[in-house]
């Protein structure tokens, strides 16, 4: 049936059947996904029902009655699947591989843990080669390395398979990144900073040092995007900039006063969706930059609380400090649900690529949860 | 078939073959062909060594030899050496006749130096100088020379070198300055006069005088000895690398040593390398005194000089180079430097100059202390000079004349803004009215009153048909009305910007409702977000440089390839002084258009 989704649920306190590694090789090696059930072929509740008196009757003639219709599935994730549970202390950095298979989670404890998405099994933890926090995580399209960004500045690449860190980059001064992102190609990586620099590297070549930096920003540049042929990123000084590569011109476009938590691009690429610290989240066109929409209903005026539009475009999906994640219509502008996480700020929310999952961890307890 | 092919060949090989070869070039044959290679060097046969050969005396009978018997030739054939029964000695080697190696000892690589290092030391045996024959390495002279050499020695320090050296030479100096025996030995042309000795060289600077006054020692005569005018800030007796006249003190030791010993000959004949010199640490057992660091330099005499001048040490001799440098006093009393007197500062000094006798200064002055930025002073000032004089006090003090004729009717409306004679009650009107009378000569005629034409304004740069045309242009497109454009007509960057200004200071008094967000939106960009004034008000554009690998990455060409980026006007001190300068005028105009009289002022202005 269509949008089955799946739920991810784990009760607080254990830590599943895996245990924790803290340092040292790996529990356990990469497991392939355990095959699917076989779906039923068709549903006698699907098949036409018919009706009472068709004894005698040709096959053709037999009465049909219609199936009763069913209630539709909501389009977005209401039910908690799986806990997550394996981090000590706060998880800072979320991410669904493409596929949207596998979860890959970092946080406080400096530990990267590799998720089975479907069963909730803990696949690989990575050991520990960062010295501070990790703040941002970004997974390959091919999965085979992905990139860590912590507070000791330094961004390391590791082989996903190995667990090994193939590559270190350095951010210059050592300053706290706060937002990764990289082009298709995966050949540009940006990354802002706390000290209001977005530092570009080139993946291609060996160089640790970035090949550029941009200092237009007065604030620390709370969220980067890589839109090719554009680098969008937005600051806590107020404003949202916008570099274009192919024309060579910056646009900054202020908002009046709130710092930015968070800037996506949607599908489209026409509308930006900006999260204020003034507990509004608003979608801004590109070309114009007049705002469309306000979303408002959720707290937001002292973290990094990244909204994301959902995977069909209908939804905007937003953490909130209150510890709830809010959706709301994209269109209307009015609040359609709430799932609650925790108690504290939900910090990270990401969407599975697909389905209508979400995965949500914030501070301090170091769950993830996942809803379907 | 040899012969028909290679006649040439086949002719030498002939003729190799028949002739045999005794000349120089060694020759052999190889296969067929004579070839100049030598493969093997026969004479290192075992047959040709001396001892080998088979020994045959003059008749050619083969003979042995032993003690008693072969006869007087044994030997020699055998190479005993030669008929006499010696060999000479002859060192000969050549690349087919290689000669023994001679066995080496160390004592062949020493030199006079070392030898005498190792004798004191105890390692070899030398013998001393008086009999000892000087093996030079690379000596040329003839061998009957150097072996009679060695049996004639003869005491070669002759009683005169002996003196010279206690003085002070050395084997190989010259005697006497060198400039002084090229002063001497210069060519004398024509009537010049021939250089003294020890006078006019250069660098030697003395005066009879104080020949006389120089120890014996020094006798300038000699000319080894100079005083020279001290132009330098050394010490006294310094010399640097002189070290005839300041030979380098030296530990413990009475006795001259000549220098270039600086390696102690004590005890180090062992452990010390060519390229190191001993160190003090090496002298354990070196005495000191104290009385080696006692210099004197008492010139005339007294204890001191006695006993310096009875041991002969080097304080002796530094004392005496110092007593050299005697002082003089000059024959020209020196005026004594220029005394200045103590200024003595006043108690009330502050170091602000006061301006005394102007008032204008005064005033500036004054003002200068208020108010910190020049444009306000021009202000300030401008508006309190206007204060103090009134127009009548003015025209009298600068002695204008009256103007001839009556006022002319329209100085009211144009001298006067529309505000302020609508400001200005009737009264008042026709207090100025009569002020403004007595300007002129004669009275003008009763003024009509204000024209209240309501579009008055929108006409108030009659006088300048482009100011007026712009005037209505501005008003047209204030109005909205498309494709209308304010002309420039010539009009500079600041000009024109002071017209604009001007004109939306008109427009805005006239229509003051429209004085809303937009005003306030183009303040700031944040603050039009904040009136929600979106769009092109809270946008900015400015250009940026992306790396040329950046621009590789995204598959773009890269924007400022050839160009170079337009960079954004620096706040340079020129910008910030052509700032002020626009500043200042404009302050100037608006205090200027502020005052509306008979203008006097805009011609001093």
């Amino acid at each position: 049936s269509v949008g089955h989704v799946v739920i991810l649920v784990a009760m607080g306190g254990c830590w599943g059947d895996g245990y924790f590694a803290w340092e040292g090789p790996d529990t356990r090696e990469h497991r392939p996904p355990r095959k699917p059930k076989p779906k039923p072929r068709g549903r006698r509740s699907d098949r036409p029902r018919v009706g009472l008196g068709y004894k005698g009757l040709a096959y053709d003639e037999r009465p049909v009655v219609e199936p009763k219709p069913k209630k539709a599935k909501p389009s977005y994730p209401v039910r908690l699947k799986y806990s997550l549970k394996g981090h000590r202390g706060s998880i800072y950095a979320v991410e669904f591989d493409w596929e949207g298979d596998y979860l890959l989670s970092a946080g406080e404890d400096r530990q990267i843990i590799l998720w089975n998405a479907k069963d909730g099994d803990m696949v690989k933890t990575y050991p520990i080669n960062h010295s501070g926090d990790i703040l941002c995580l970004l997974i390959a399209h091919d999965r085979k390395y992905f990139l860590s960004a912590a507070s000791d500045g330094k961004i390391f690449m590791w082989n996903t398979v190995k667990g090994t860190v193939t590559r270190a980059l350095m951010i210059p001064r050592f300053a706290k990144p706060n937002s990764l992102s990289w082009n298709e190609d995966e050949s540009i990586l940006a990354c802002g900073t706390e000290d209001g620099q977005i530092h570009i590297w080139d993946l291609k070549s060996r160089n640790s040092k970035p090949i550029q930096s941009l200092r237009q920003a007065s604030g620390a540049i709370s969220s980067v995007v890589v839109d090719q042929p554009v680098i969008i990123a937005g600051s806590a000084d107020g404003s949202a900039r916008m570099y274009d590569v192919r024309t060579g011109k910056l646009v900054t476009r202020n908002f009046g006063g709130p710092a930015i938590g968070s800037i996506r691009v949607s599908k489209d690429k026409r509308l930006f969706l900006v999260s204020c610290l003034d507990n509004t989240i608003r979608v801004i066109d590109r070309e114009t930059g007049d705002q469309l929409m306000s979303y408002k209903g959720h707290e937001n005026c002292k973290y990094r609380i990244p909204s994301l539009f959902s995977n069909d475009g209908s939804l905007i999906v937003s953490g909130s400090e209150d510890g709830h994640v809010h959706f709301w219509d994209v269109v209307g502008g009015s609040l359609k649900h709430s799932i609650r996480h925790g108690n504290e700020a939900v910090l990270c929310v990401t969407l599975h690529p697909r389905t209508h999952v979400i995965a949500t961890a914030g501070p301090k307890d170091g769950v993830i949860r996942i809803w379907e | 078939r040899l012969f028909a092919f290679s006649p040439t060949l086949c002719e030498e090989s002939t003729a190799m073959s028949l002739v045999p070869r005794d000349d120089d070039a060694p020759t052999r044959q190889i296969g067929h062909r004579a070839t100049s290679r030598v493969k093997k060097d026969d004479s290192r046969d075992k047959d040709s060594l001396p001892w080998n050969k088979e020994v045959t005396d003059a008749q050619g009978r083969r003979r042995f030899h032993g003690a008693f018997t072969g006869g007087w030739s044994a030997g020699y054939f055998n190479t005993v050496g030669s008929k006499e029964g010696w060999k000479p000695s002859q060192f000969v080697s050549s690349r087919s006749r290689r000669a023994d190696r001679q066995k080496v000892r160390p004592e062949d690589f020493m030199d006079a130096e070392d030898l005498a290092e190792a004798a004191q030391a105890g390692k070899t045996l030398i013998m001393q100088k008086d009999f000892q024959d000087e093996d030079m390495p690379g000596d040329k002279r003839k061998p009957a020379e150097k072996q009679f050499e060695g049996m004639l020695t003869v005491n070669s320090e002759s009683i005169g070198r002996q003196l010279l050296r206690t003085m002070g030479w050395r084997e190989g100096k010259q005697v006497g300055d060198q400039e002084v025996s090229k002063a001497l030995n210069r060519k004398v042309y024509g009537v010049s006069r021939p250089p003294l000795a020890g006078g006019e060289g250069a660098g030697v600077s003395t005066s009879s005088s104080s020949a006389a006054k120089t120890p014996r020692q020094f006798d300038t005569r000699t000319g080894l000895y100079q005083t020279r005018l001290k132009s330098d800030l050394r010490g006294l007796g310094y010399s640097g690398h002189n070290d005839i006249l300041a030979p380098p003190l030296r530990l413990g030791r009475g006795n001259s040593v000549p220098f270039g010993a600086e390696r102690s000959s004590s005890t180090s004949g062992l452990g010390l390398g060519a390229l190191e010199a001993a160190g003090i640490h090496d002298e354990v057992y070196s005495s000191s005194n104290m009385d080696d660091y006692d210099i004197d330099i008492d010139v005339k005499g007294g204890e001191a000089a006695a006993r310096a001048r009875g041991r002969r040490g080097h304080g002796d001799e530094v004392g005496h180079q110092i007593a050299a440098l005697a002082f003089v006093r000059p024959r020209k009393a020196e005026r004594p430097p220029e005394e200045f007197k103590e200024i003595r500062v006043p108690p009330d000094f502050t170091g602000i100059h006061r301006f005394q006798h102007d008032e204008l200064a005064q005033t500036v002055a004054e003002d200068l202390k208020r108010i910190p930025s020049a444009q306000d002073y021009l202000r300030g000032a401008l508006h309190q000079i206007h204060q103090r004089m009134s127009i009548a006090d003015r025209a009298r003090a600068l002695g204008e004349k009256k103007l001839p004729g009556p006022p002319p009717p329209k100085v009211l409306e144009e001298k006067l803004s529309r505000e302020m004679v609508e400001l200005i009650s009737e009264k008042d009107r026709q207090k100025l009215a009569a002020s403004l009378e007595s300007a002129f000569t004669t009275s003008g005629k009763s003024l009509k009153t204000i024209d209240t034409d309501p579009d008055a304004w929108r006409r108030q740069f009659k006088e300048d048909p482009q100011k007026q045309e712009r005037f209505e242009r501005f008003l047209e497109v204030m109005a909205g009305k498309p494709g209308v454009k304010v002309p420039r007509h010539k009009l500079t960057n600041w000009q024109y910007q002071r017209e604009m200004e001007e004109f939306t200071q008109i427009f805005n008094a006239k229509f003051k409702k429209l004085q809303s967000s937009q005003n306030k939106a183009q303040s700031s960009p944040a603050v039009a977000a904040k009136l929600r004034m979106y769009g092109r008000l809270t946008r900015t554009k400015e250009p940026w440089g992306p790396d040329r690998l950046l621009c590789l990455r995204f598959g773009v060409p890269d924007p400022y390839k050839d160009r170079p980026l337009p960079s954004k006007a620096q706040n340079t001190s020129s910008q910030r002084r052509y700032q002020e300068t626009i500043d200042i005028l404009q302050a100037s105009q608006r205090s200027k258009s502020k005052i509306k009289g008979p203008s006097r002022l805009s011609r001093t202005n």
